[in-house]
């Protein structure tokens, strides 16, 4: 029964990772009829270069201001969701449509509330009297810019998750902890619904570093890696080499790298954590 | 803490169109133990989860230890809730879960930090105070081998006790238990139960006590309180009802596994026509009353040979239950099957397909007439003669 999905596993998976691992080992050019065997070549140049180097810092960046924000937002309003007796489901969907929603033509949508001239954010704090941010154009603000669309998206897939997790925990377990003392605000969140929301958090913080480490649409509609590389990210890099100079080679060193990071983190937190969220 | 009184007063609960709990009135005395008995949806755990305050009386008052307490919140009641999933912290060691209903009130939020919370100014003497009621909780329900290990890793009983555990240690004014033996087996049910029965007689606290089980609450309870439909047909000590049932759902509740049902009239004080026959039965009291008479397999006897006063059957088969064995026969007049309790030695005497007479005790033998109850009817027939 397991046949099928063996063979697409390794036909969609494992065929092309392995092809990448080996390119990455190659000077293969696209387009280019032959190449060479370079070994480590590419690795070398790429942890050498410092375009590549300011890519991993801005992925970072991008990373640690997405991530607990989109997370810890994400709990706080399904937690004000979750409260509320009325109006749940309009909420939910609400928050849920930046998920469904392409992310290229909201990226222009926010393109034009950063704008610099007519844009609603400048106009309020123009209001407020703040000069005006050149939010996309400025090498100091682009990347929180791009981070605050990434924030904005990534918040109602949490929410939602969140929900769902919350809405597995027994009822009989708030009723215990109202009469134990803890049936309301912190006391009640400490006590049961945070320790039970454990599992589904550690799903959402996975999920969420890996998107956000991922992140590629936004960097490539609205800023194009600039200005002077501010917000090229370790998978616009990787484009830029391999589709735009045509270097496979080193694109497939970057590729390789960024797979390895990935799953070297997915496995680290898994390991580290699902003893802990796990209490059966 | 001193035993408290529990009174329910008028109590009306409801839930849309349907009224889980009509008009409920019970008292219990300071250190009493009274079993809320019912079929599932009788509306007995809305009650004790109103007494508790989970959920909110729609009217009437719950008064605890003289205290109104509509407006106090669960965990200002004094109450301590066992839940029949014992709604154990999964993610706390058995004895953090004990430790739990002290920990939330005693301690401030810093105190309650781990590692920092220690070593605040007096709350060392509070940690120290907590871990020694928690270990004498643990020791007396003997469970101190368990305590560092989570809820998932213990049996059923196990959990059951740290469940108790966690309800004790606040030393509560009332115990409210919604059918903690459900998820046990049969055997640790009996044990637990002998035990809870002990810790109750000397903790002293007043307890109510929820199951749909009859012979649990028979065993446990000082008083019984019989729900049916969202109201209590009878309160009662255990014997009263079993002796006494004031009328056929009470009796056929409290007849496991069989209650004999005859359709009756009476014909004059002290006997009743059934199935054509004249039988003798005390309890047929009101001349010209229809009902139905009812008497347990165990107040009948079988006869080989015609004696007035019996009514004659066709045995149909037999039953072996151990020490005694029921006989499953067919009124030969009416076509009504009735069960008689015979010892299972006797059991070759009877053979299926063969006559018999039944004869049913006249002092055992009760008569639910139609239109009231039977002890109403009873009593109004009391005083008529009087």
């Amino acid at each position: 029964m397991a046949a099928p999905a063996a063979l697409l596993l390794v036909l969609l998976v494992l065929l092309p990772s392995s092809a990448v691992i080996v390119l990455s080992l190659t000077d293969y050019q696209l387009g280019l009829g032959e190449s060479r065997f370079v070994g480590a070549n590419n690795y070398a140049a790429m942890l050498n270069d410092p375009s590549f180097r300011q890519s991993l810092r801005n992925t970072a960046l991008y990373v640690v201001t997405v991530a607990p924000l989109s997370i810890g937002l994400g709990l706080i309003f399904a937690l004000m969701v979750e409260a509320r007796i009325t109006l749940k489901a309009w909420y939910r969907t609400a928050f849920f449509l930046p998920v469904t929603a392409t992310l290229v033509a909201m990226a222009t949508a926010w393109e034009v509330l950063f704008h610099p001239t007519f844009g609603l954010i400048n106009t309020v704090l123009s209001a407020i009297g703040i000069s005006k941010v050149r939010f996309l154009a400025d090498p100091d603000t682009a990347l929180f810019a791009l981070a605050a669309i990434g924030i904005w998206k990534q918040i109602g897939y949490n929410l939602i998750l969140f929900l769902a997790g919350l809405s597995t925990i027994p009822k009989e377990l708030y009723e215990a902890a109202s009469i134990d003392g803890a049936d309301r605000g912190w006391r009640k969140f400490l006590l049961v619904s945070w320790p039970m929301l454990g599992p589904v958090t550690l799903f959402i913080v996975v999920i969420t570093l890996i998107r956000a480490v991922s992140e590629f649409e936004t960097v490539a509609v609205l800023t194009d890696g600039g200005p002077i590389k501010s917000t090229s990210v370790i998978l616009f890099m990787l484009y830029e080499e391999a589709f735009r100079y045509l270097k496979i080679g080193t694109g497939s060193a970057i590729a390789v790298m960024f797979l390895t990071c990935v799953a070297l983190l997915t496995w680290l937190q898994m390991s580290l954590a699902n003893r802990k969220v796990h209490y059966v | 803490m001193r035993p408290s009184k529990l009174e329910v007063r008028s109590v009306t609960k409801i839930f849309g169109a349907f009224k889980a709990l009509d008009d409920i009135t019970l008292t219990l005395e300071p250190g009493e133990l009274v079993s809320i008995l019912g079929p599932s949806g009788c509306g007995k755990s809305t009650l004790l989860r109103v007494i508790a305050g989970l959920d909110d009386a729609d009217a009437g008052d719950v008064l605890i230890g003289e205290q109104v307490v509509g407006d106090v919140s669960p965990k200002n009641r004094g109450v301590a809730f066992v839940f029949q999933s014992y709604a154990l912290y999964p993610h706390l060691s058995c004895y953090d879960n004990i430790a739990a209903p002290l920990v939330m009130r005693e301690l401030s939020a810093l105190e309650r930090l781990p590692m920092v919370g220690k070593r605040l100014p007096k709350s060392r003497a509070k940690h120290e105070a907590i871990d020694q009621r928690v270990k004498a909780v643990a020791e007396l329900l003997k469970i101190e081998p368990y305590l560092t290990r989570r809820p998932s890793e213990l049996s059923g009983g196990q959990r059951q006790r740290v469940a108790l555990g966690r309800a004790l240690i606040r030393e509560p004014k009332l115990f409210l238990l919604d059918e903690p033996f459900a998820n046990l087996d049969a055997s640790l049910r009996n044990h637990t139960r002998a035990e809870l029965s002990t810790l109750q007689k000397r903790l002293g606290t007043t307890t109510v006590f929820v199951t749909h089980d009859q012979t649990e609450a028979m065993a446990l309870s000082d008083r019984i309180a019989l729900m049916f439909d969202g109201a209590i047909r009878q309160i009662g000590t255990p014997d009263d009802l079993y002796r006494n049932p004031a009328d056929l759902d009470v009796a056929t509740f409290l007849s496991q596994p069989y209650l004999n049902v005859l359709p009756a009239r009476i014909v004059v004080s002290g006997h009743a026509l059934i199935a054509g026959q004249h039988v003798a039965i005390d309890d047929a009291a009101k001349t010209g009353a229809v009902g139905t008479v009812g008497f347990r397999p165990e107040h009948c006897s079988l006869h080989q040979r015609k004696v007035p006063g019996t009514l004659a059957v066709i045995i149909e088969r037999l039953e072996h239950a151990g020490a005694e064995a029921h006989v499953f026969v067919r009124l030969e007049k009416s076509g009504e099957l009735c069960v008689a309790r015979i010892p299972s030695g006797t059991m070759p005497d009877w053979t299926p397909g063969s006559s018999a007479w039944l004869a049913v005790n006249p002092v055992e033998g009760w008569f639910f007439p139609r239109e009231a109850r039977r002890r109403e009817a009873v009593m109004q027939s009391a005083v008529a003669l009087a």
